[in-house]
């Protein structure tokens, strides 16, 4: 059985009692039964999804991690051995491998690799994040008026999303971001590649959530409560905004978090590829693609690093994607 | 079932259309169509050209430029973009791609050749990355919690979260160049470029060759898959052995072995092949990163290179052609669904 | 027009493999207990049951949901999971299930034990025909039947249980039946190796009133014929008083009274059995404004079993604090013919009722 997730829809302190359900003692699984309770309240229930999460230690440690990064990269400036671009380049220093003075060691050039590693994953990260929250914005906003009024705006997003699965997205955003890139319009023309880059990615990726909170307003649209609201005389608006979407916070805050994971992977291919970030702007991605001619010579660490850094970056964000699922839904199969 | 598929079908062709559209459009505004023409700096050419391809139309008149000698030139007025759509959509209709700027042979050939590298690897890909996750999924779920389903999760997790090109470089590096040195190998034990290399005398010689060229492309592709993959039929697999007919099936007498894969797997099996189906269709156009590192020319390395060029005719009839095998393989998915679940009535 | 095939006095018995010696019960449950671990500490769902189950003889289970009636029958079977921890005997004609290894527990599965569940829909596999799993019912236990064999006897079961058309129906798919057709597919499956003891788990709970009537007159043709013990468990005392021999009441785990289905009835002695039956809608006993009778409270956590008695908290009749809430009660035998009860104060109670009843005639 999937539910829906989300916290417990009666706010109103409703008396409400929850007998055992033996599959669920089959399960092992059963709730605490029997003694009527008083229907915690928004506040409590916060406090029993954190500590859910809580108890995932893997997930707990991923968002340690992850915090850690994220002060490491915010702050490049102070946390960075050296300096990012030093005049003059340290030639003498080039293609040293990792060394007590160079953790990660350095390029072709002898520029150290932590620092560049630093700021390449700060941009990265802001990317990621960035992309995550506009596109949860414009995805809850159009995903919540086609799942709750449906008609037209039900009809655009689904049209539009289908337009976009048919093509595939590399290949898509590469062509915007190469047309945009030296395009007459004069705003677009202006943007920095990484911004360019989040507002397409953005563009990709609200469909992605629009079409789950569509399906969560659809499915919620149904329930008691909501009818009761309406009942009550709350307008549309009120309804979805005090009454649904408290309820489907979690699913979204989970998709979010691994929208985050998706993005910062995708805009590191792209980059790779050399349809993202551009120079003179360093991601990770970028790194990457300037040390693929690295493989297999003694320079390989050039390449293994900022993958590496990659790699626990966007493991950390989905293993805390997994943990908020949990704290979430705990009764989900997985 | 064939009212269904036609159904399908005349659905698709408006999206196909509006997309058509859209594409035409943006690829016409960031790419020249005639760049290679106006290079040679000879404007008949480039007039004569444009209307052999529609993005010129009459009337055109000769003058002379000035000069020494005096040059004959011909322009001519430029179509309006709606025509020269349709032009190309006709033509693309019947199969007239166009030329490639870059090979100079007819895109449809070009597309034809690169398709098939593509497919070598999704075949093999697939093959490995349906029996493996299949394999993986059944196992994590039938001993869930077990040492080996946290270490498959782990892998899955680090399969997710993983940059795809990161993780083929890594390997075209171990097991390419860095394993010939460790073992001190004569040569590298597996290629990391293309598809085919000398091939030796005889038939084992070449299948070997063959083998040492696909390995590491086609490993790089299943470890993505797989993640995805085994994720989704431990998940399914899950649910379905929860179900209230996998203990009816117990209570009869049946010994596990037919549990689990008689009533339990081919029930999970239906969802995991509608995914398989969508995922693959997006393969076709998915493997550009892959391509790349491994110089494999097949369709991902066709549209870097067009893109890259400015390659207009490619690239209008690449993204067509990768669409059309996304739709299709969508409507293979909903069709294998109903074929596999009897209550579904493909209406 | 024919009767139906289950209704013709056929006489099958014949070539069923004879009980051998067994005089005995078919089933006897001794101190059944099943635990599991969970996050807030140990649950109790079964909490030292036993029953007797002759043959020819329908002993019916009764309890709200979280009784354990569930579980019970499950772990006769043998089909609760690993984690569940298991005591007590569960002996079939002598042998105790609980003791032997899962090969032979699995012949009996399906063949001279078997079971029906409660929602046919979700119980049988949607992917398959109701022939295919019917015939893979008997296939399990009869390996040696050819293709044809195994169909022809498909249809049998499928006719045997009243479903019309057989031929064409076997070929059908589960969610091609209606409700009450599932269910008696459900039962001939259960049926195909004619065995002696039979558990119907809630077989009509998910049914319509006038199906379900159906569906119980088929439960009882076949034990006509084939003298089978059947454990019918349901919540509803309906079905109780139409088909049980036998009663055993269960609450959070224990069972709280057991007896002939008319001494529970006509003269309960433990105050839950009276709570159960006086909430049940009565056509010939209405007053005006009368409201409909409910056991106060709620189930109890079987987590966290009130102390004592595990009725206490709900009970009219409760000495609290006293006896009820310091000592469990045992079930102890309170009436003839083998009506035990779980309550302390049980013969006031039964005394009581005879008061009200009289000789045990009327209402």
């Amino acid at each position: 059985m999937k539910t829906t997730g989300g916290l417990n829809e009666d706010v109103t302190g409703e008396v409400v009692t929850r007998p055992v359900g033996e599959a669920a003692m089959l399960e092992g699984r059963a709730p605490v039964a029997g003694v009527a309770y008083n229907e915690p309240t928004a506040a409590a229930q916060w406090r029993l999804v954190l500590r859910r999460f809580l108890r995932h230690r893997v997930a707990v440690v991923a968002l340690v991690v992850l915090g850690v990064i994220f002060l490491a990269v915010m702050f490049a400036g102070q946390f960075a051995p050296y300096h990012l671009n030093p005049n003059p380049l340290p030639l003498l220093e080039a293609n040293h491998g990792p060394s007590g003075a160079h953790w990660v060691g350095t390029d072709e050039l002898g520029r150290d690799q932590l620092t560049r590693i630093l700021y390449a994953g700060r941009l990265s990260l802001t990317i990621g994040l960035s992309v995550a929250i506009f596109s949860t914005i414009i995805g809850t906003a159009i995903g919540a008026m086609a799942g709750y009024f449906g008609g037209w705006v039900d009809q655009f997003l689904m049209r539009i999303t289908d337009l976009f699965l048919i093509v595939p997205a590399i290949a898509i955003i590469a062509i915007a971001q190469k047309g945009l890139q030296h395009t007459s319009f004069p705003i677009v023309g202006v943007l920095s590649s990484s911004t360019l880059i989040i507002v397409i990615l953005s563009f990709l990726f609200w469909q992605t959530i629009g079409r789950v909170v569509r399906g969560l307003f659809l499915s919620i649209k149904e329930k008691e409560f909501v009818e009761a609201a309406r009942a009550s005389g709350a307008s549309s608006w009120r309804v979805m905004f005090r009454h649904i979407l408290p309820n489907i916070i979690g699913p979204i805050a989970v998709n979010t978090t691994l929208v985050v994971g998706a993005a910062i992977i995708l805009e590191s291919t792209l980059s790779f590829l050399g349809f993202g970030v551009q120079p003179p702007q360093v991601s990770l991605g970028t790194m990457l693609s300037q040390s693929e001619s690295a493989v297999g010579t003694s320079t390989a660490y050039l390449i293994f690093y900022p993958g590496l850094f990659l790699l626990i970056v966007v493991l950390c964000v989905n293993f805390v994607g997994d943990g908020m699922r949990d704290a979430f839904d705990p009764q989900s199969t997985h | 079932m064939v009212n269904f598929v036609v159904r399908r079908i005349a659905y698709s062709i408006p999206v196909m259309l509006i997309a058509s559209v859209l594409v035409f459009f943006f690829v016409h505004e960031t790419t020249d169509p005639l760049a290679k023409y106006r290079q040679s700096k000879d404007l008949t050419l480039v007039a004569r050209e444009g209307l052999r391809a529609g993005i010129y139309q009459e009337p055109c008149r000769h003058f002379t430029a000035p000069g020494n000698p005096p040059l004959p030139v011909l322009t001519c007025a430029k179509a309006p973009l709606a025509k020269q759509y349709w032009f190309w959509l006709s033509h693309f209709a019947r199969g007239k791609m166009g030329n490639s700027f870059t090979s100079n042979r007819a895109v449809s050939r070009d597309i034809r050749d690169a398709f098939g590298n593509t497919l070598q690897l999704i075949v093999w890909g697939v093959a490995l990355s349906a029996t493996l996750a299949i394999l993986i999924g059944v196992y994590s779920a039938v001993r869930q919690y077990s040492m080996l389903d946290y270490t498959f999760t782990g892998l899955s997790f680090l399969g997710l979260s993983m940059p795809p090109f990161w993780f083929g470089l890594i390997a075209i590096d171990l097991f390419a160049y860095r394993s010939q040195r460790w073992f001190h190998l004569s040569s590298a034990p597996v290629y990391s470029i293309g598809l085919h290399g000398t091939h030796g005398a005889g038939l084992f010689a070449g299948w070997s060759d063959y083998g040492r060229h696909l390995v590491l492309p086609v490993l790089t592709l299943t470890v993505q898959i797989v993640a995805e993959w085994s994720r989704y039929q431990r998940s399914a697999m899950l649910d379905v052995m929860s179900s209230d007919y996998i203990r009816t099936a117990k209570a009869k007498g049946l010994p596990r072995r037919q549990v689990i894969f008689k009533h339990g797997l081919r029930n999970a099996l239906i969802p995991l092949v509608t995914v398989m189906a969508i995922d693959i269709g997006a393969l076709f156009g998915g493997l550009i990163v892959t391509e790349q590192i491994f110089s494999i020319p097949g369709m991902g390395k066709l549209f870097v290179d067009a893109l890259t060029n400015g390659d207009t005719n490619v690239l209008l009839a690449w993204l067509m052609v990768t669409a059309i095998f996304i739709i299709l393989f969508n409507l293979l998915a909903d069709v294998l669904y109903g074929a596999l679940d009897p209550r579904i009535r493909l209406a | 027009m024919t009767e139906p095939a289950y209704l013709q006095d056929d006489d099958r018995r014949d070539d069923v493999v004879p009980t051998g010696s067994w005089s005995g019960p078919v089933l006897s449950v001794r101190d059944l207990r099943v635990r599991f671990k969970t996050d807030e500490g140990e649950l109790k769902a079964v909490d030292g049951v036993s029953f007797d189950v002759v043959e020819n003889q329908v002993l019916g289970i009764v309890g709200e949901s979280g009784s354990g009636k569930s579980v019970t029958s499950m772990a006769i079977l043998g089909l609760l999971p690993p984690k569940a921890k298991i005591t007590g005997e569960v002996l079939f004609q002598g042998r105790d299930l609980l003791t032997l290894p899962e090969k032979e527990v699995r012949k009996l599965r399906g063949g001279r034990m078997a079971m029906v569940f409660q929602d046919a829909l979700a119980a049988l596999n949607p992917v398959f025909t109701v022939g295919d799993q019917i015939a893979e019912a008997v296939k399990v236990h009869n390996p040696d039947l050819s293709g044809k064999a195994l169909r022809e006897r498909a249809v049998e079961l499928v006719d045997l249980v009243g479903i019309p058309t057989p031929q064409s129906r076997v070929d059908q798919y589960p969610h091609e039946f209606s409700g009450g057709m599932r269910q008696r597919a459900m039962i001939a499956m259960a049926i195909a190796n004619d065995p002696d003891v039979l558990i119907a788990d809630e077989p009509t709970t998910a049914l319509d009133v006038t199906i379900q009537a159906q569906v119980l007159e088929v439960l009882e043709r076949i034990q006509e014929r084939t003298h089978s013990a059947i454990i019918l468990i349901t919540h509803d005392l309906g079905v109780v008083a139409g088909m049980a021999d036998r009663v055993l009441v269960m609450y959070a785990g224990k069972p709280v009274e057991t007896g002939e289905v008319d001494q529970i009835f006509y003269t309960p002695t433990h105050p839950y059995t009276t709570g159960l039956l006086a909430s049940l809608p009565r056509l010939d006993r209405r007053q005006v404004g009368e409201r409909l009778y409910r056991i106060k409270g709620q189930p109890p956590s079987l987590i966290f079993v009130p102390s004592g008695c595990a009725f206490h908290p709900r009970c009219e009749f409760a000495e609290v604090p006293g006896r009820c809430s310091e000592e469990v009660p045992e079930l102890r035998e309170v009436g003839p013919l083998g009506q035990r009860s779980a309550c302390h104060f049980a013969e006031r109670l039964r005394a009581s009722e005879q008061a009200l009843v009289g000789d045990g005639s009327g209402t």
